[in-house]
């Protein structure tokens, strides 16, 4: 009963105190550097990505209350599986290096921290006596209060599972084969998955908004035409198609992104074109028409806007589709390797360690599967606030 | 509803009940497990190991061979021949075949069957796997050899090689006979997709029962063998596992009876199991790290050779040497079941390999105050050493799906990262990955080389890489070139081994590559085979010897 | 009527038709798009145990050494003849090729089919029936859930639950090696033992898109005003569910079996490289994978006319049961 007097704006709140609890140190060390560098006490010549990411998650953590409490009142719903997760999708997204334990990509020392179980821990002293010789002196010591860096020679592991030291490492999914952090894997992970599902859906929506576009205005030849081709992709499989390309051109991330874009675009054109067919009998469009606008311009300004909301639940399950498409890539071997955090890929490694270590594989697939069911959930959702009535 | 849910229930039972009734009887019969289906078990164009495991035991050569661990080298001994006879200047060898032996068609063998394989060997047309390998014989000017300069038939189980030169060695005679009788009607064009690819006629001890594709190759024993005895293995079965956890859950619970490549990691398991038994040898395969020595494009476009940017010099492949924690590889990956490479030659060939040389200790500390000394120092302070505005930073490619690759590229990207390299590693489908690192299009790689049997370094490090396409990293020493083309026109016996250490000695030095670790092969086999023998040349080589309990 | 008949059975064949040339671009756009692509079908004739010479030989002999305008026109000519070449991985006529993986994967597919359409709607009409009951309930909440899991994942969980865990299903294979060992019943047996795992992961996804589908149509038809009138008019609950409801529920669920039976028949990959299974999907990998180009565009072939002919077959369904809609009403 008391869940269902829990509204979403309860649940940004708590993930929000929840990371402002566990993190003060750090958010206060980065808040610190910001200050430091807007006092012009340092020179910035070249931009640090790793820490243009913790400076930008940092500030919009802060701005994340003002944002929440401009949009209060739709906020203000009630909670459902699929938005609690989508929240947590999002603070996954936004605030991972926050989040995370560790750098993802560290080893942490093979010898102590290969393969430790979930909920493990690894006693370590810091030392300080070794020098970074290559970060100036100012940044240097903020670099080493903030960053969980990817390589640590100040480190010492002592004992895994060790209760009487007190500086710890805590390794909640426990770790991988190099000794990396298999929950800041996952975590980042998110963001990959979400990067490249918003890049491909970008990707087949362009491409299905400039076919439909063309269906819609070019007229009857180029509508069956395009009609013809779009049933030939719908029932063509795929995934062979994608493999010749991924095998013979390499699986760097844009071929991927590219790949999958270029492969999903059917489901949306049929939605776009039927869209674009009846908005072109509409008064609007034809006054807009009579006075004389160029045909791209009623594309841009009049059917564009009004086209978004019906397709926005098909660009959510696009986005699903994507995420599993690239993961299933990935365990066939073909997805963007171990140089990206992508969880396809690390359920495929595991394997390899699937009766020694099961959690590698386990936990990538529990993300994968959530992350899943909750893009599938929100398309649901959606599709019945967008239309109530529909026939679906 | 019910009702339905009970029959629903129980017929299952009770037909799992009756097939749990099984009969059980014990076939004589071995299962060996493969990763992949072979694809043709012609002798002519057997590529792969399985293919030739296989292909072996159906088609017999005149000789045999063994593995002297002692010498650490083979030995080889008659087998369809029955005696053999070199002449005083080694340039004719007499032949007197067995006269017990039929192809399981009936047929007797006979010599014109020995001469009809070589002419199918070397004839251009056939391409076969040996064309273009008969050096010490007479050849026309295609390659194919020069039949009548070369044989001389004397009966139908007798007849001389002549030799072009007095190099010849028993291994120049080392092929699968095949049956003439079997070809006569098909052109030599359409041997490679003639039905003989599939329905073998042999000479060995086994021969082929049947073949589901993708699924299994069934061998029975052939009775008209002179190497079959009652108490051999009736039935060898090489089933096709391609997951290799499959593999390891079958030969636990007895589905298969004999495993190669074991991975390091289910060493342990396996030895802990009661029915069966581990054996571990020295491995002749190893892994490196492929620098470009020299400029790939300039040679690629204009056939010149200059010194790569980064990898050119010899000191700083050494200073890359020594930062890559072999150890740690062979410790956490391959438990320890490795050793540390230092040279091209296996650790097999006892008498060649030269122990004097110690491989380069891991001390990255060192290996920065070398790539100081060179020049390499972080002047612009971005974390990475530079020289004359170049970074130091590559890409380190791997083939395909190799997990043991991928942890080696990820150590080294860590390793290399601390002296003040970036590396970032990329994985390339295996077949574009040969093509590029065949076609010096790779500037660093990781891959790795069989060392043939017998030994032979030449294709791998001779400077015309013209020719040798092998030489991958661009490796050029003209006291290398000296000793290997010496060794190839032969030297006594008594001098090889001192060819070979200087060999090593001088590509220590270079460190062309980094030599990364030689991989021992772990073979798991059931208890109930007795006789085996495992050794560098595979596991099966000898299986009409084996018995079982 | 026949008229109507006429013009629709016209319509179905140019849409055949229109399909097969399209196919045919897609497979001219693959023989460009293999022969530009890098790799190399003889990669493995090259190697140091090997006589430099050979690689080029084999090419030769593939015909790889012409120029591109030239392999072009050989292939155009062999296609027309029927003749796909020979795969350089097999050394057999691509046809031979195919056939010795065709028959498992139609046989799979059909299985997997079956048991998706017939499970689908059984769930779909048991729920119907007894709307708001446990069944209903249970369905309406986790059949997304369990449709969101990917196939590959899957199958793991049944592999871990019913081979590692409970230990009473092979984890992979088609058969076992004892097979042909066995009596005609124990080798039925075997199969189904085998079978069960793969049939099982492949047809969960199709069997929750059926139920879902048809379920939400008959609840849209249900709740139309004619169908109420057929009700308050004492029409028996029998004849309004099969008579009325179904038939025009049906409809967008045929076009959706349609391509759901067409990318069935073109291999079940995932399925098939977790449980070791012979069928077209590992077939076209690995062909794809040796650069075997004559397989490559065969197995494309093939597959692309099992997906036109299963959408077609879906077509002339919906065609029939539209024809039984204008008769009834």
């Amino acid at each position: 009963m008391t869940m269902k007097k829990l509204k979403l704006i309860h649940i940004v709140i708590l993930f929000w105190l929840l990371i402002l609890i566990a993190k003060w140190e750090l958010l206060y060390n980065i808040m610190n550097f910001v200050l430091y560098v807007f006092r012009g006490n340092v020179k910035i010549q070249k931009i640090d990505i790793a820490l243009l990411d913790y400076v930008v998650a940092t500030l919009l953590f802060f701005i994340l209350p003002f944002v929440a409490w401009k949009f209060r009142k739709k906020l203000n719903v009630r909670i459902s599986g699929a938005s609690f997760s989508v929240t947590m999708f999002f603070f996954f997204v936004l605030f991972a290096p926050l989040i995370a334990t560790s750098n993802p990509a560290m080893h942490h020392d093979i010898k102590k921290c290969k393969l430790l179980p979930p909920f493990s821990s690894v006693a370590i002293e810091e030392r300080t006596n070794i020098k970074i010789s290559n970060a100036s002196s100012g940044l240097h010591e903020f670099y080493n209060k903030i960053i969980n860096r990817g390589i640590d020679k100040n480190t010492l592991y002592l004992k895994a599972n060790n209760q009487n030291n007190s500086k710890k490492l805590f390794f909640l999914f426990g770790t991988d084969e190099y000794g990396r952090d298999v929950f800041s894997r996952i975590l980042y992970g998110t963001r990959f998955a979400f990067f490249l599902g918003i890049s491909s859906v970008i990707i087949s929506f362009s491409l299905a908004f400039l076919l439909g576009a063309a269906a819609g205005f070019g007229g009857k030849f180029w509508d069956n035409l395009l009609n013809r081709f779009t049933e030939i992709f719908l029932s063509f499989p795929f995934l062979f198609l994608i493999i010749v390309f991924l095998a013979f051109f390499g699986n760097s991330f844009w071929v991927v992104v590219f790949v999958l874009g270029f492969s999903g675009w059917m489901g949306l054109f049929k939605i776009i074109r039927a869209e674009i067919l009846r908005l072109k009998s509409k008064d609007f469009i034809i006054s807009a028409k009579m006075l004389g606008m160029p045909e791209y311009k009623i594309l841009l300004k009049e059917i564009f806007p009004v086209i978004l909301a019906p397709v926005t639940v098909n660009l959510v399950l696009q986005f699903g589709n994507v995420i599993m498409a690239e993961s299933a890539l990935s365990f066939l071997g073909f997805g963007v390797g171990d140089e990206y955090f992508s969880w396809g890929a690390m359920i495929n490694s595991g394997q390899y360690y699937l009766a020694n270590a099961w959690w590698l594989s386990f936990f990538p697939s529990l993300f994968l599967a959530l992350t899943l069911i909750t893009m599938n959930k929100t398309g649901n959702e959606l599709e019945k606030i967008y239309n109530p009535g529909s026939t679906k | 509803m019910k009702n339905k849910l009970i029959t629903v229930i129980i017929i299952p039972l009770f037909l799992l009940f009756f097939s749990c009734q099984r009969n059980t009887e014990k076939i004589n019969r071995v299962v060996i497990g493969i990763s992949s289906d072979v694809e043709t078990l012609n002798p002519l164009y057997t590529m792969n190991l399985n293919e030739g495991r296989i292909s072996e035991l159906i088609y017999l050569g005149l000789v045999g061979h063994r593995w002297d661990d002692e010498e650490g080298n083979i030995k080889s001994y008659p087998l369809l021949a029955e005696k053999l006879k070199w002449s005083d200047d080694r340039k004719s060898l007499e032949i007197k075949l067995r006269d017990d032996i039929k192809w399981t068609d009936g047929k007797k063998l006979t010599s014109t069957d020995v001469l009809f394989s070589f002419d199918v060997y070397s004839d251009p047309v056939v391409q076969s796997r040996f064309y273009d390998m008969f050096d010490n014989f007479y050849l026309e000017e295609n390659k194919h050899i020069d039949l009548s300069k070369s044989f001389e038939i004397i009966s139908e189980d007798s007849l001389v090689i002549h030799f072009a030169n007095g190099n010849a060695k028993l291994f120049d005679i080392d092929m699968p006979v095949l049956p003439e009788h079997k070809f006569a009607g098909i052109a030599r064009k359409d041997f490679g997709t003639s039905s003989l690819n599939f329905e073998p006629v042999g000479n060995g001890p086994y021969k082929l029962k049947n073949w589901s594709r993708n699924e299994k190759i069934v061998l029975e024993k052939n009775p008209q063998s002179f190497l079959s005895s009652d108490n051999m293995i009736d039935v060898l079965i090489f089933k096709i596992v391609p997951d290799y956890n499959s593999r390891i859950i079958q030969i636990k619970k007895g589905g298969i009876d004999l495993l190669d490549d074991i991975r390091p990691e289910d060493l342990e398991g396996m030895k802990a199991a009661e029915n069966l038994k581990t054996v571990i040898t020295k491995g002749r395969s190893y892994d490196y790290v492929g620098w470009s020595n020299i400029d790939q494009k300039l040679w690629r476009e204009k056939k010149l050779i200059k010194p790569h940017k980064l990898f050119g010099n010899a000191n700083v492949r050494r200073a890359l040497t020594m930062a890559i924690d072999r150890k740690l590889i062979i410790d956490e990956f391959l438990n320890g079941a490795a050793e540390i490479a230092f040279g091209p030659v296996s650790p097999i060939f006892k008498k060649f390999i030269n122990r004097n040389i110690s491989p380069f200790e891991y001390n990255p500390g060192k290996a920065k105050s070398i790539l100081e000394s060179e020049g390499w120092i972080d002047r612009n302070g971005n974390g990475t050493v530079d020289k004359n505005g170049v970074e130091f930073s590559f890409t380190l490619f791997i083939p395909g799906n190799n997990p043991r690759r991928q942890y080696t590229a990820n150590i080294i990207k860590e390793n290399l990262k601390e002296i003040g390299i970036e590396v970032s590693v990329e994985k390339q489908e295996p077949n574009v990955f040969f093509n590029n690192m065949f076609g010096k299009k790779l500037e660093a790689w990781i891959a790795g080389w069989v060392v043939p049997i017998p030994i032979d370094l030449k294709p791998y490090w001779y400077s015309d890489f013209n020719t040798y396409f092998a030489n991958s990293a661009g490796y050029r020493n003209e006291k290398v070139d000296r000793l290997l083309l010496e060794l190839e026109k032969g030297v006594e016996k008594e001098k090889e081994a001192g060819y070979y250490y200087k060999i090593q000695e001088q590509i220590h030095k270079d460190q062309p590559v980094t030599f990364l670790f030689w991989i021992d092969n772990i073979s798991v086999y059931s208890k109930k085979i007795k006789n085996i023998s495992i050794d560098p040349l595979g596991t099966v080589q000898r299986c009409w010897e084996w018995r079982l309990n | 009527m026949n008229e109507m008949k006429k013009g629709l059975t016209f319509i179905l064949i140019k849409r055949f038709f229109t399909s097969i040339l399209l196919l045919l671009l897609l497979i001219i756009f693959l023989f460009f798009l293999l022969r530009i692509s890098p790799g190399d079908p003889v990669q493995k004739f090259v190697s140091p145990l090997l006589s430099p010479k050979l690689a080029g030989k084999v090419k030769a002999s593939f015909g790889l050494d012409k120029p591109l305008w030239e392999q072009f026109f050989i292939f155009i000519k062999n296609l027309v003849t029927g003749n796909f070449g020979i795969s350089y991985q097999y050394r057999l006529p691509v046809l031979d090729v195919i056939l010795m993986f065709l028959p498992f994967t139609l046989i799979l597919a059909s299985v997997s089919f079956a048991i998706q359409i017939g499970t689908g709607f059984y769930l779909a009409f048991v729920t119907f029936k007894r709307r708001g009951g446990f069944l209903d309930k249970l369905l309406s909440r986790f059949s997304l859930a369990v449709y969101s899991i990917p196939t590959f994942v899957l199958a793991l969980m049944l592999i871990y639950i019913f081979s590692v865990w409970l230990n009473i299903l092979p984890p992979a294979d088609l058969r076992s090696i004892e097979f042909d060992d066995l009596s005609f019943f124990g080798k039925v047996w075997d199969y189904l033992v085998h079978l069960t795992l793969p049939v099982l992961s492949l047809s969960i996804p199709g069997i929750i898109i059926y139920y879902k589908y048809l379920r939400e149509n008959m609840d849209v038809e249900n709740n139309k005003n004619y169908i109420k009138y057929l009700r308050s008019n004492g029409y028996d609950e029998k004849t309004v569910l099969w008579k009325h409801i179904i038939p025009n529920a049906l409809d967008p669920v045929v076009s959706v079996a349609g391509i759901e039976l067409g990318i069935l028949l073109g291999g079940a990959l995932i399925t098939e490289v977790i449980f070791n299974l012979p069928g077209m999907g590992r077939l076209t990998i690995n062909a794809i994978l040796n650069r075997d180009f004559p397989l490559i565009i065969g197995c494309t072939l093939v597959s692309g006319i099992l997906i036109i002919t299963a959408n077609f077959i879906a077509d002339l369904v919906r065609f029939k049961i539209d024809k039984r809609m204008l008769v009834s009403i």
